[in-house]
């Protein structure tokens, strides 16, 4: 008699979530939490963000990207980080590889989004909960130049600031 | 118990001396325990500490929160169910948290101030009132259908 073999179970899915600072990253951590572990999870973060406490975080690997906004560093350093931002993106996503690129509105979604729309990956901004009657730069740019192919606000009022933006709910 | 807790990311002094001078004035006549965190006022009437494992039987024990406007701060103590006083910190460089503080006021009856000195009296109001519990639609099965499509 052959031995029942068992089915291989489908490859999980992989999501690369974006880690901010402060108000982001518990946004972050509650939706990584909701998702649950049906999922792969890798992150990206900033170099200089406050060492964030990877408690409740689902095991995976952290990327670094440079920060493209900073209340101290010199412009052309700012520059430069932009620019290399991008660069870093690209490699960030061939070398992870995710089925989806989720980022939790950090202003590093930016360089994030453009390169997993020029290389065909599915790229989601979600706006901050915090913001309901503004809209963020980040927001904006990303709205403007349609980076994502899903723009999530978190608030009714929230979604009508920005065309490319749907409401349907919150991450917490 | 009143605690009072500024987070562990930027010092929030002006709250906690505002409290502080609300213990010895008379105007709160609790116990308080503060978070310092990263500030540098140090509280002559009340109890401190700057950073601990974790704060939740602290909220869970006080009588009233007092806490900085953060995000995740302001979140955590509408899911603990805790009465609070929410503080915008004006000090912070990048400060949105009026907004949002705004926003689940008229949504939830949340209390709150960006005025420190006024702490001593909402922490009266907050005795007396509860926040509705925060009671959203939740994005993540729109999120899951999308990231599953084809």
């Amino acid at each position: 008699m052959s031995a029942v073999r068992p089915a291989t179970a489908p490859r999980k899915k992989k999501l690369l979530v974006t880690l901010g600072g402060g108000g982001h990253l518990y946004q972050a951590k509650s939706l990584i939490r909701s998702l649950g572990d049906a999922y792969e999870f890798c992150y990206v973060t900033t170099p200089d963000s406050m060492s964030f406490s990877r408690s409740g975080l689902p095991e995976g690997r952290i990327f670094r990207i440079p920060s493209i906004i900073s209340f101290t560093e010199p412009p052309w350093r700012l520059a430069w980080n932009r620019v290399a931002s991008v660069f870093v993106a690209f490699y960030i996503l061939a070398t992870a590889r995710p089925d989806a690129v989720i980022c939790v509105a950090t202003a590093f979604s930016i360089p994030l989004l453009l390169a997993a729309r020029l290389t065909g990956r599915r790229g989601i901004y979600i706006e901050s909960i915090t913001r309901v009657r503004t809209r963020t730069v980040t927001g904006r740019i990303v709205d403007r130049l349609r980076l994502a192919r899903r723009f999530y606000a978190q608030w009714p009022v929230t979604a009508d600031l920005y065309r490319s933006a749907v409401y349907r709910g919150t991450v917490v | 118990m009143i605690f009072v807790t500024v987070g562990t990311t930027l010092p929030f002094d002006e709250l906690v001396r505002a409290v502080d001078e609300g213990v010895a004035s008379g105007a709160i006549g609790d116990r308080v325990i503060c978070q310092v965190g990263n500030g540098s006022y140090v509280p002559a009437h009340c109890e401190y500490f700057t950073f601990r494992q974790g704060i939740d039987d602290l909220v869970a024990e006080a009588d009233v929160v007092v806490g900085h406007g953060g995000t995740g701060t302001v979140l955590g103590l509408m899911a603990a169910g805790a009465r609070f006083v929410a503080v915008v910190n004006r000090t912070a460089a990048d400060n949105h948290q009026h907004e949002f503080l705004e926003y689940l006021g008229e949504r939830y009856g949340i209390l709150w101030t960006a005025e420190p000195a006024e702490v001593p009296a909402l922490i009266g109001r907050a005795a007396e009132t509860r926040a509705r519990p925060f009671d959203e639609p939740r994005l993540v099965d729109d999120l899951r259908a999308f990231i599953e499509e084809a």
